[in-house]
């Protein structure tokens, strides 16, 4: 972020000490300081806890005393036939969920945006905005109205037009799309506010003026609304790749109903974390877990700002 | 003068949320709740866990402070949580450090073993004899081997029934409209013949009756062995001689009991079961929802399911069932390491300051009648009524509906043994008797007192587990076809290190004989 620009006379001055820039930002510093403390005492502070991810904890040794073992805690992640699995499924899911996202969520903005009846507009909005306030449990329940074997909708449906009824929850080749479908299904209304809100930041001059010009409707989208949506798409999937590593455990835990033959493609890496160490309550492996996905996390977001920065320096996060 | 106000109201608003914020991260000031006052009487504070947690519990804990002050100048602090969120709980509280003196713990709720690797409890082998010399001495030697984990005692657990009894229990009114004699049942394969008589006869009535449930449960009441890790799915198990079994596994200690002949027979069985129809079409889903399961056999829905057998159940569930209920059992009961672990230990903090009191105490809920009886059933005149010397009515005489009686926890093993208290006279007059014959009936497993310590191999273990979420299941409840699934599953677990934890069981099992 760029810095305010200071009357050029004051900073020829000389340096003013810490006690005036402290006075000078003074009404600033309060204003961000319950958001700081909280940042600090919520998430720097635990911070401590990652040592645990080195260690074999021990409740009388506590974080500190704890015995360490290096890097044994990491073991259980890669020293499974499932690594593969769960990091395919991990990656590949959550990449596609971030591309649909943002090419459905953009879609359905602007064509919203476009309705000449407002009332109507809004809605819409709060009929795509439900199912986000839905759990996951919730949600889980009603699929199972659609899919259970003996009661489900779906399967009642087949018999009446006389196919033989699907054991859904066994049938590990169509969960990749029920999933996606949920996914998507839950979360687009709120990604979709977040794009309508930008929207409606564009001054309708530009479209007063292309209007003018005789630009066609297409036109008018290609060139005025998605430049102006540009910055908003790439923080937001900026922010969505940093998460790319952790998996929505409501989604693919309960959704399938924790389905033994499903796991080939519901499999990752949150789910595997909870299937494993529900035994064993291990906190140190838990934590390196946690702290793995943060490191990758971190990089990817890192990565991610460093390629946007070197085509578009003016859209990089930071 | 508006904006004033407004603008006041704001600042007070951020200063108010400001300061909740920070309240909550501040150590509670007031209450030191380990120390003793005054008069000394000390104080402790006990977690328990139970379902549901009773209306009247705080009237009822203060009647039983008003006795252990005066008996053992002890006051219980009651923190007492349901089953569910102790689970959840309990766990966190140790892990970070919270203060108390005695809390519940088993192998399925804050597990004990896990704990006591932490060093979360406290090793009471020497003081057991001196603080808790009637509890010492009540309760079996065998069982007191089982909580023990490198020889020290950690926890008191809860004598009762001594081990497991896997059956089917069946609606007996049923069997009977049906013609169906079941003392003919002595394997799973018998009952294949009456639950085709039970989908037969109940079409012909009109009604889908499903023939049984609880198949999760089912695989080790088929083929009993002894679980060596604690975890009867892991795959390191050992066979017990008097059932007969897995003799393709004979020679091997410790084997992989997913490998053996019974489990693909067992797998076979409940695969043609489900294919029949017998298991009400989605036999993973129907199982995980034990109140409708409940529902249905109650109303007469559900013929039969699978359960760990105790007992007294029996006439408990012709109780509130509302039909008559019987018992197959497939096995005769089997005492492990696991079978006190899956009941109720109550273990002393590591960090407590009261460690003899709290053993004191300990030593009441399990020895003195009207501590056992008051924790149970409450208070009397008010939640009972008592019937002869050593009976209570928890209907009063009729007058109570036990679904507003305020306390009532039937026979509330949670807290203790349930010998040295009144019985409700739901049960049999002779319930101590039934309970004598069963223990005696039970069959001591070779490896009794073993613990496991899993650190070794956890990474191995936290793969395994994986896998046999992935599998058991759906072929222990009939889902998939074992000729193609076990061999896949099989394969899974060698790939994830089932020899490495084989053979670590296997050397701390011949350690153990070796010191004993």
């Amino acid at each position: 972020m760029k810095t305010v620009k200071t009357n050029p006379s004051v900073v020829k001055k000389k340096k003013k000490g810490f006690w005036y820039v402290f006075k000078k930002n003074l009404p600033l510093t309060i204003m961000a300081a319950p958001g700081l403390i909280v940042m600090i005492l919520f998430r720097y502070l635990p911070m401590s806890g990652l040592l645990l991810a080195f260690k074999r904890f021990s409740v009388r040794g506590g974080i500190f005393g704890s015995e360490w073992i290096g890097f044994k805690n990491f073991d259980f992640l890669f020293k499974t036939t499932d690594a593969w699995i769960i990091t395919r499924n991990t990656l590949m899911y959550n990449g596609l969920f971030i591309l649909l996202d943002l090419v459905m969520a953009v879609a359905m903005a602007i064509g919203l945006n476009e309705l000449l009846k407002k009332r109507r507009a809004k809605i819409y909005q709060t009929i795509f905005m439900a199912p986000y306030f839905l759990s996951w449990v919730v949600v889980s329940f009603m699929a199972f109205s659609l899919f259970s074997v003996d009661d489900g909708l779906f399967n009642h449906l087949l018999a009446y037009f006389g196919f033989e009824g699907v054991n859904w929850y066994a049938d590990p080749g169509k969960w990749p799309f029920i999933l996606t479908f949920f996914q998507i299904w839950k979360t687009i209304g709120y990604s979709t506010v977040m794009y309508l809100s930008s929207l409606t930041g564009i001054p309708n001059d530009y479209y007063e003026a292309a209007v003018i010009d005789g630009a066609t409707k297409w036109q008018q989208i290609k060139n005025i609304t998605l430049p102006c949506l540009k910055s908003m798409m790439i923080v937001l999937t900026i922010l969505a790749i940093g998460k790319i590593f952790y998996a929505d455990f409501g989604l693919f835990f309960q959704l399938p109903r924790d389905s033994g033959p499903l796991y080939d493609v519901t499999q990752v890496i949150d789910t595997y974390v909870y299937r494993a160490l529900k035994e064993t309550g291990n906190v140190g492996m838990a934590s390196a877990a946690s702290l793995y996905q943060s490191v990758v996390g971190f990089v990817l977001v890192v990565g991610t700002n460093l390629v946007v920065r070197k085509i578009d320096p003016d859209s990089a996060l930071f | 003068m508006k904006l004033r106000t407004k603008r006041l109201l704001s600042i007070g608003l951020a200063a108010a949320m400001t300061a909740g914020m920070l309240a909550g991260c501040g150590k509670k000031a007031g209450s030191d709740n380990s120390s003793s006052n005054e008069d000394g009487i000390t104080t402790l504070t006990w977690y328990m866990s139970i379902n549901p947690v009773a209306a009247d519990t705080d009237k009822v804990i203060e009647k039983l402070n008003e006795y252990t002050r005066d008996k053992i100048g002890v006051e219980i602090d009651y923190n007492v949580i349901a089953n569910p969120d102790y689970k959840e709980k309990m766990p966190n509280l140790i892990n970070a450090g919270e203060y108390f003196d005695i809390c519940f713990t088993a192998n399925w709720t804050t597990d004990y073993l896990q704990f006591v690797g932490k060093d979360a409890f406290m090793d009471i082998t020497e003081l057991l004899p001196e603080y808790a010399k009637d509890t010492y001495d009540f309760i079996p030697q065998e069982v007191w081997d089982t909580v023990k984990v490198d020889g020290e005692i950690y926890g008191v657990p809860s004598y009762k029934e001594m081990g497991w009894q896997g059956g089917i229990v069946y609606n007996s009114d049923l069997a009977e409209e049906y013609g169906i004699d079941m003392s003919q049942v002595a394997t799973l394969d018998d009952y294949t013949k009456v639950l085709e008589v039970v989908a037969e006869k109940s079409k012909a009535a009109g009604q889908d009756v499903i023939g049984v449930s609880g198949l999760v449960n089912a695989w080790p009441m088929a083929a009993p062995y002894e679980s060596l890790t604690g975890n009867s799915t892991l795959p390191a198990v050992a066979a017990v001689p008097e059932y007969d079994n897995f003799k393709d596994m004979a020679g091997q200690t410790v084997f992989n009991q997913y490998a053996s002949e019974e489990y693909m027979n067992y797998c076979k069985i409940a695969y043609s079961w489900n294919k029949a129809g017998y298991l009400g079409g989605d036999p993973v889903n129907y199982d995980s929802d034990t109140a409708n399961r409940d529902n249905d056999f109650n109303n007469g829905k559900l013929f039969s399911y699978f359960i760990k057998n105790a007992p007294g159940n029996v006439e408990m569930m012709s109780n509130s069932s509302g039909h008559g209920v019987g018992f197959v059992s497939l096995m005769d009961p089997l005492f492990e390491t696991t079978s006190v672990l899956s009941g109720g230990i109550l273990a002393i903090s590591s960090a407590s300051e009261h460690t003899e009191k709290a053993l004191e105490f300990i030593n009441l809920l399990n020895t003195d009648e009207y501590v056992g009886t008051l924790i149970r059933h409450g208070i009397e005149g008010e939640h009972y009524t008592a019937v002869g010397d050593d009976q209570v009515d928890r209907t009063m005489g009729g007058t109570l509906n036990p679904a507003d009686n305020g306390y009532d926890y039937t026979y509330g093993w949670q807290f203790g043994t349930p010998f040295n208290q009144k019985w409700d006279i739901s049960y049999p007059d002779n319930i101590e008797e039934l309970f004598q014959e069963y223990n005696d009936s039970a069959i001591i497993s070779q490896n009794n007192g073993f613990s496991f310590d899993m650190t070794p191999v956890e990474t191995q273990v936290a793969a395994l587990t994986n896998v046999i979420a992935e599998y058991g299941p759906s072929l222990e409840t009939g889902s998939v076809n074992p000729e193609e699934y076990i061999p896949a599953f099989l394969n899974d677990l060698d790939a994830n290190g089932a020899q490495d934890l084989i053979d670590e069981v296997t050397a701390q099992v011949e350690e153990f004989q070796a010191s004993k």
